[in-house]
This record gives structure tokens, sequence and C-alpha cells, in this order.
């Protein structure tokens, strides 16, 4: 359940911090999350909500474009556009969440250790 | 605690790494999505590439709303109004507001072609191509556009409607970059990972220099010199014959010419050059220009109302070279087309009269052997002293690489294009002198033709015109038709500017031009029309001489014949004969060649071919498969009889000589191919080109049709990138009314009906949008291949409106 919260939540930053800020802000945004988050895996898998953000994004742009961008810009990429952009936003939102969490361990760790 | 610490096992120090690690990992990926990177190809920055919010995603266009915008610099309103195939109908209150949202609205649909041409134009393509680019840019930087540029605009701003017209449609296009978010910046931006510059004055002059570059500046002095050293002055005048005695020029004075040449009595003897030129010639394309314009008076019309036609023939790319646009404001209600970058309407047509344009082909740049004193190239040999050369810095900031630099030296001729430090280390020093490099005022005289409401304004207007020269032709409600070649021509000595010129005497520079009064032009003549197809422009006793690159010898005499046939004229009638595919240069050999094969010896590949081109009609219609096999056998003939010329990269002579010598003169000494023993004939030539021929044709049974043959494609501008490009299935040929070749033909083709309501019509192999996410990228790429026309909606004085407008767009100034 954690889990679904986390997502939502960083998807909803993330869809707020975009419409004004450069893309690598939305990483900047999960990584924040995960420092909350703590856990790894968990901050992982909702970071991957930013794959999620961006799936919801193109899916609507290229409805109201008839597909006819993306059509053209298939035959530029290595692989589908849809693809490669989902696996993009979950790559990027998931690693940056888990940094997040792994430097609040490390930094958790740090302060026990010189206790 | 330290205990704790020695205890902790391997794994959990593991994790550890991998939680430090993590952190570098992510942001190592984010820099890595964020650029670009060449690895052997240009890698796009996917990361922002990819993102819906501000990638590529954004760029595919929805449905059009209305808006109005508020801008600084704007003095009142301007309605604009898009129809439903996007043509921008702008209405303002006053000039600088009409040029103001010309440059608005051309920079919405055309932003980055505008840019990338003039960053092509003026050599700065490395900046975002990379090392790839930089011998191109080298080579525009030698051939001074820039330079050329700068002395136009120095001209232009010294007239205050010039100034006027170029500040405020810079203005207008700074405007809508300004506000252009980088979410929103056209999606060729996003994919090469740059940005756009504010627009300049200066950056619409490079502009028109690139047309120019395309229109004026094919030349083939050094091709000649070189042909002059190998076969004698008499050979050259055999082989390229500056007239070659082809009926029908542009305008036919049977009466004779009643003027004395202005430079009739100038008696400085041009030398010819005794230097071999062993250059290594840029390879050229064959010859491929071949515009249409024609204007039919109204005793030939059905309507009995004048009707004008126009086909530039141009490189066929996306987005597309016009943009088609209707101006109204107070004095001026012009549509036509326009080139983007540029203010005001090209080709077009207003309320009382239309004009159209083909190039007038005419020689206008020339080469000079340059004597410098030492290999410090300060200072060269003029008239017995030495002069001092300017030396220009040119800087290439090309992309992931270091900063290049180069020194083009200028003399007073111009720059030196061919040296020892570009052009593979050849010694030779060659000065390029070329009209565009001279202060002009065309865009004062396409502000004074769209206003023009009589034919005599329209000749006022052309006193402005320049470069590059074109055959405009006319046509005007009031039933008049014209057609008048204007440009700023040398007066030229016999052999001037065929070859290598002299550069260390001033006496072999042009000296004198061609006053506006011996222009070459007629107005309503007898036989009802007007009409060009850059053919040679008058008949032989016209006092001046005229040499250039070649003339068409084909597509003139078609657009005469079947005008001379023609009565009753509709406008449909004009299209189709805008897309009339007969191959005329077909029908006048083909026969005769087919009779020079020995048709008892055939192969079974020969008798197909035979057969095919036995029943040929000469049409090259999409679905003929004998114009294919006609140009197999042209394309195979024609190197084995010039092989001499190919071997040292001479242009060939034109097709129309060659087949006139096949028919003459089949023993002429270039009819024997050197490569092989035996002396060769015209016959046994075309034999062989034969056999190859219809083996060739044997091994490609799928592409016999002549449009799968030919392959018509619309590249974009990225060098045809696949994804933004079209195959078309499209008939016709170079040297046909309709010259569609493989990536060449007409650009746009419109017939405007002089009736008292005008009424006009075009087609182009593109869209006005250059969005290629935009459904109108490419509006009119289908009909203009099926030969199909829009009407344009054009709307005299009193009429205000669109019907039912796909947008409106209303610009306000803000105070």
């Amino acid at each position: 359940m954690k889990i679904v919260f986390y997502s939502i939540a960083i998807a909803l930053v993330c869809f707020v911090a975009q419409l004004f800020l450069p893309w690598w802000y939305a990483a900047l945004v999960c990584f924040m999350g995960g420092f909350f988050i703590k856990r790894l895996g968990t901050a992982f898998v909702s970071g991957l909500a930013l794959g999620w953000l961006w799936l919801i994004a193109a899916l609507c742009l290229d409805h109201a474009n008839h597909s006819l961008l993306s059509q053209k810009i298939n035959l530029l990429l290595p692989a589908n556009a849809l693809l490669l952009t989902v696996l993009t936003g979950c790559l990027v939102g998931g690693a940056a969440c888990a940094s997040g969490a792994a430097v609040k361990q490390l930094i958790t760790q740090w302060r026990l250790s010189k206790d | 605690l330290g205990t704790k610490f020695y205890l902790c096992d391997k794994a959990l120090f593991e994790m550890k790494i991998v939680k430090l690690l993590l952190p570098f990992f992510t942001l190592s990926l984010v820099i890595f999505l964020n650029h670009s990177w060449n690895m052997g190809k240009h890698i796009p920055p996917f990361g922002k590439f990819l993102d819906p919010f501000g990638g590529f995603w954004r760029n595919g266009e929805s449905e059009r709303k209305d808006f109005s915008r508020l801008l600084p610099g704007l003095k009142g309103e301007v309605k604009v109004q898009y129809d439903s195939v996007l043509i921008p109908h702008i209405e303002a209150a006053n000039d600088d507001d009409l040029y103001f949202a010309q440059g608005f609205i051309t920079a919405q649909d055309r932003l980055w072609q505008m840019e990338f041409q003039v960053l092509a134009g003026a050599g700065r393509l490395s900046e975002i191509a990379g090392k790839k680019a930089l011998d191109h840019d080298r080579a525009q930087r030698r051939l001074g556009i820039v330079f050329g540029a700068r002395n136009a605009l120095h001209g232009m701003e010294q007239d205050t409607t010039c100034k006027k017209v170029l500040d405020a449609y810079t203005a207008g296009v700074n405007a809508y970059v300004k506000q252009l978010a980088e979410k929103d910046f056209p999606v060729e931006y996003k994919l090469l990972d740059y940005k756009p510059e504010p627009w300049t004055n200066l950056k619409t002059l490079i502009l028109l220099k690139v047309m120019a570059q395309g229109l004026n500046m094919d030349d083939k002095d050094l091709a000649m010199t070189k042909a002059l050293k190998l076969w004698g002055a008499d050979m050259v005048d055999f082989l390229y014959p500056d007239w070659e005695d082809v009926p029908e020029p542009i305008v036919d004075n049977p009466d004779g010419w009643k003027f004395e040449a202005v430079n009739k009595n100038d008696t400085v003897a041009l030398a010819l050059p005794d230097d071999f030129v062993p250059l290594p010639l840029h390879p050229k394309p064959p010859p491929c220009n071949g515009s249409n314009n024609w204007a039919v008076s109204g005793k030939k019309t059905a309507s009995g109302s004048p009707v004008l036609c126009n086909d530039p023939h141009l490189n066929l790319t996306l987005p597309s070279v016009w943009y088609i646009i209707h101006l109204h404001a107070p004095q001026i209600n012009v549509m036509g087309s326009s080139l983007p970058g540029a203010p005001g309407v090209v080709i077009g047509f207003n309320d009382s009269l239309a004009w159209g344009v083909t190039n007038a082909q005419r020689d206008l740049c020339d080469y000079y052997k340059i004597k410098f004193k030492d290999n410090s190239r300060n200072e060269y040999w003029s008239d017995g002293a030495w002069k001092k050369t300017v030396k220009v810095l040119e800087k290439f900031r090309v992309r992931r690489d270091d900063v290049f630099t180069d020194t083009v030296v200028y003399t007073h001729h111009g720059p030196i294009a061919y040296d020892s430090n570009f052009h593979h280390g050849k010694k030779e020093n060659l000065a390029f002198r070329w009209i565009s490099h001279d202060a002009s005022r065309e865009i004062l005289a396409f502000y004074k033709l769209n206003r023009a409401r009589s034919l005599d304004a329209c000749f006022e207007a052309l006193q402005f015109y320049e470069a590059p020269a074109q055959n405009f032709a006319f046509a005007s409600v009031s039933g008049d038709i014209a057609m008048h070649i204007q440009g700023k021509f040398p007066a030229r000595r016999k052999y001037e500017g065929k070859f290598l010129l002299d550069g260390t005497k001033t006496s072999q520079e042009w000296r004198y031009f061609i006053p506006p009064e011996h222009a070459i032009g007629c107005k309503n003549p007898s036989r009802g029309f007007v009409s060009s197809a850059n053919q040679y422009p008058c008949n032989i006793s016209y006092p001046y001489y005229i040499t250039a690159d070649y003339y068409t010898t084909y597509s003139g005499r078609r657009i005469n014949q079947r005008l001379r046939e023609m009565n009753d004229i509709t406008p449909e009638d004009m299209m189709r004969l805008q897309n009339d595919n007969f191959n005329l240069k077909a029908s006048e050999c083909l026969p005769l060649w087919l009779t020079m094969l020995d048709s008892a010896s055939f192969s079974a590949d020969e008798k197909v071919a035979y057969k095919k081109l036995k029943s040929w009609d000469f049409y090259d219609d999409v679905d003929s498969e004998g114009a294919t096999f006609f140009e197999e056998w042209w394309d195979e003939a024609i190197p084995l009889i010039w092989d001499e010329m190919e071997a040292e990269s001479i242009d060939f002579p034109t097709d129309y000589q060659t087949i006139k010598w096949i028919k003459e003169n089949p023993t002429l000494i270039f009819f024997d191919n050197k490569k092989t023993p035996e002396t060769e004939t015209a016959p046994m030539i075309l034999k062989r080109a034969f056999a190859a021929a219809a083996a060739k044709m044997s091994v490609i049974k799928d592409k016999w049709r002549w449009a799968d043959y030919k392959d018509t494609f619309i590249g974009h501008l990225l060098q045809g990138l696949p994804a933004f490009s079209y195959h078309v299935q499209h008939g016709g040929n170079r040297q046909i009314i309709n010259a569609t070749k493989h990536t060449h033909g007409p650009s746009w083709r419109t017939v405007v009906s002089l009736e008292k309501e005008v009424r006009a019509w075009g087609a182009y192999p593109g869209g006005q949008s250059g969005n290629p996410g935009s459904p109108y990228y490419n509006t009119f790429l289908k009909d203009w291949a099926n030969g199909k026309y829009a009407q344009l909606q054009f709307y005299g004085d009193g009429k205000h409106a669109v019907p039912q407008p796909l947008q409106t767009i209303t610009l306000k100034p803000k105070l």
C-alpha cells in the first residue's frame, strides 16, 4: 500500500515540477522522495512512477496528434518511441529514488558510527 | 561499536559500496541523457528528447485554437486567419505591422528551416553538425556569401523603405523567437540539441544569397579553360557554342534591335588564357534547372482574360522552399509564394496583375587568376602595381571540436575561392567575382511589385531588381501580357566570362553594364502569349555577347508548340500543360536511333527493349516503361560518347548538340571511345549502349515503371532524413515541361486567371507547416503528385474574411 502512496506522490510532484522546470528536476524530485522513503527496494519501485507519468503524458499528447509524429520518430530511434520513453522514465526515476534512499541510509549509518 | 564494525560481514560491506555508487550512477545517467553525443552517428539527448513535458512529444500538433498575443513593437492590431490549407491571410493597418506579422507568422511555421538555411549559406553548419560539415562551411565562406549579404544589406539600409521593411520583418521573427519556450522549439532543434538564435536583417540577406547561389553561380569557366588547353579554341567553339541555333528564344525580335551596344567601341582585346587548370573541379550535377512561366492573352482564353502560369524548378525539399501567404494592408493586397526568411511575396498576384519568374541563366560569375607578390599574399599585381589584399580570419566553432580558423584573402575582384590552403595543395589562386557580391535592392523591387497596379508600375519596380537575373512574365486584369528579362548584366566582349580571366589587368574586368533600355523584353506580342523556360533569351542579332553555363533547348519549344495550338484556354488546360510529360528530346532522336540498331542480331533482352521503345508514345508518364528504357539507353550512351570530358571532369556538350551530331556528323572524332582499340562511330556507340542498357534492364524488372525507376524523393533538409521525407509517384523528367527529376523539379506550380475577380490556384510538394508533427506538413504533396491544385482564397479590397478559417490569431501591441 505504501508503495502505491509513494508512487502517486512522486508522480504528482514530478508532474507539477515538469510543467515549469527542465526534465532532470524530475530526477531530483525522485531523489528527495527516496531520501524520505529510506528503504532501497521500496524507493526503487516507487521511483518507477516517473516512467508511468511519462507514459500517461506521452499517450495523451500522442492521442491528440493521431500518432502523426511518433510514427516518424519511431523510424529515427532504435526502438519504439513510447517504449523508450517509459523505459527512460522508469530507469531515471527508479535509480534517482533508490539513490535518495541509499544516501539517506549511508548518512544514518555514518551518524550511528560516529555515536 | 568498533567490534560491531569489525564483525560486519562481506555482504554488508558490498551493500555499502552499492549505496555509495548508486548516486554517482544516477548522476552520470542523468548527465548522459541530457546531452547529445557523436558515436559514429548523432545520438540525441535521450532524456530531454523523450521527456513528454519538454521533448519531441510536445511537437505533435493537436487541434488549433484561436488565440491573441500581446507583442511589443506592434503599432496596431493585426488579424491573421489561416485558411483550410494553413495559408495565412494577414490584415494589418500599416506596412510596419504587416511585415512584422509576416515575420512572426512565418517563424511560427518555419523557424527551423529559416535558420538552418542561413547557417548552411553562411558556412556555419559545423556548429551543429560537427566536423563532417567543415568542408562545406569552408567552401561557402570562400565564395563570399556573407560578404555579398553585407554589401547588399549596406545598399538596402540606405533606402528608408527597404530598411523599414527589413526591420519590421526581423522584429516580427524575433518577437516569435523571444516568446518561444525551449519545450516548444521545433523538433529538429531538439533532435540536434541546439537553440534558435535571434534573427537579423543580415540573415534575411544571407537567405537571399543562398537563393542566388542556387540560381546564378553555376558556371563552367574552369572547365572551358581546361577544354581550351586540351582541344583548342575552334574545337571549344564547336563543342560548346554560346548560341545553339535552336528556334524559339524567349523574345524573338525579327525587326532587330534598334540600338548599339554600350561597349561597342571597347577596343581592349581579350586574351584567351593559355593556362592549364589542373584544379579538381567540383562535381556538377547534370543541368537540371528548367523553370517555366508563361502568360496567355485574353484572345486565347475561354474567359477572355489573361492567364499567367509559373513553376520554378528547384531542389525539392521539406520543409518546402516556398511559404504561401496573403498580405493585406492599405495600398497592398498581394498573395503568392514567399521565401521563409524574407519579407514580401516573390511570385504572386494582386487584384490587378500577376507575375512569375524563371531563371535568366546568364553567366554572372567569373574567376580571375591572381599573381601574388609572395607567399604572404599581402599584395597582388594589378595594372603594373602591387595592391594590398584584405585578409579575413574566418572562425568555425566546430561542435565537439576545437575552433578551426581559416584565412580568406580578398582582392578587389572578390574572395580567393580556390587556393592552396583549401583545394588540395594546388598553387593557383583564383579570385571569385560574383554579381551577387554587389550592393542591390531586390527587397525594394518586390515591395513595389507587390503594390503595382499596372504593367508600367511593374517595369518601374524592376529597375530596382539586380540579381539573380530573372525572366519576369506579367499578365494584368486590364488585358496586357509581357515578358521582361531583368538583372544587372555586364556588357561582355566575346568570350569574356567563358574562360578563366587574367587578374593582373583591370581591362579584363566588367567595365560596362547593359543599360535598362537595352534589356530584352516584349509586351502583347501578336502570337498572343509570352513564355520562358530558361532558354536562350533572344535571337542572335542582339548586340551583346551572351554566354551561360547552359540554356535549355526542349521545354520552351514544347510550351510554345502547345500554346500556339491551344485556343479557348481554361485554367484547367494550363494546369494540364504544367503537368505535360511529353519528352520532346526523345521524340527528336529515338526514331533515328532505333534505325541504327541491327535487329537481326538482337539478344532476348534487346528484343524486349526494342519492343518497349518502338511502342513508346514519348510521354514520361508514371506507368510508362518506354521512358525508363530510353533513359537507361541515354545514360549508357552519353558517358561512352563524352568519355574524353568525363576523364577530365569537363562538362559534357549539350544534349541538343549531341543529338545533332549523331545525326549529321556520326564520324565525329569524339564518338570514338578512347578505352577501346577500334575507332567507333555514333551508331557503334549507340549499339553498345543499347546492349548494355538492355542487359541492365533485364536485372531491374521491378523498376520498369518510370515512376519507380525515377523515384521522386522529397527529402527533409537534414540530408533527407528518411523519417521526415517522402517518396512520391510522379511523371516527368528534365527537359520536359513537368521537369520533375529524382530530387529536383517544380517547387511551386501556380495558375492565375486575371478575371475581374482574380482567381488563382497552386500546389507544391509539401505543406505550409514545417513541423513534421503537423497534419499540414505535407498538405499539398499528394495533389501536387497527381497534378491537382488548391484554389487560393484570395479576396479583393472590399472583403476582409476567409470563409471558415482554421484558426484566427490576433496580434496586439503591448504598450
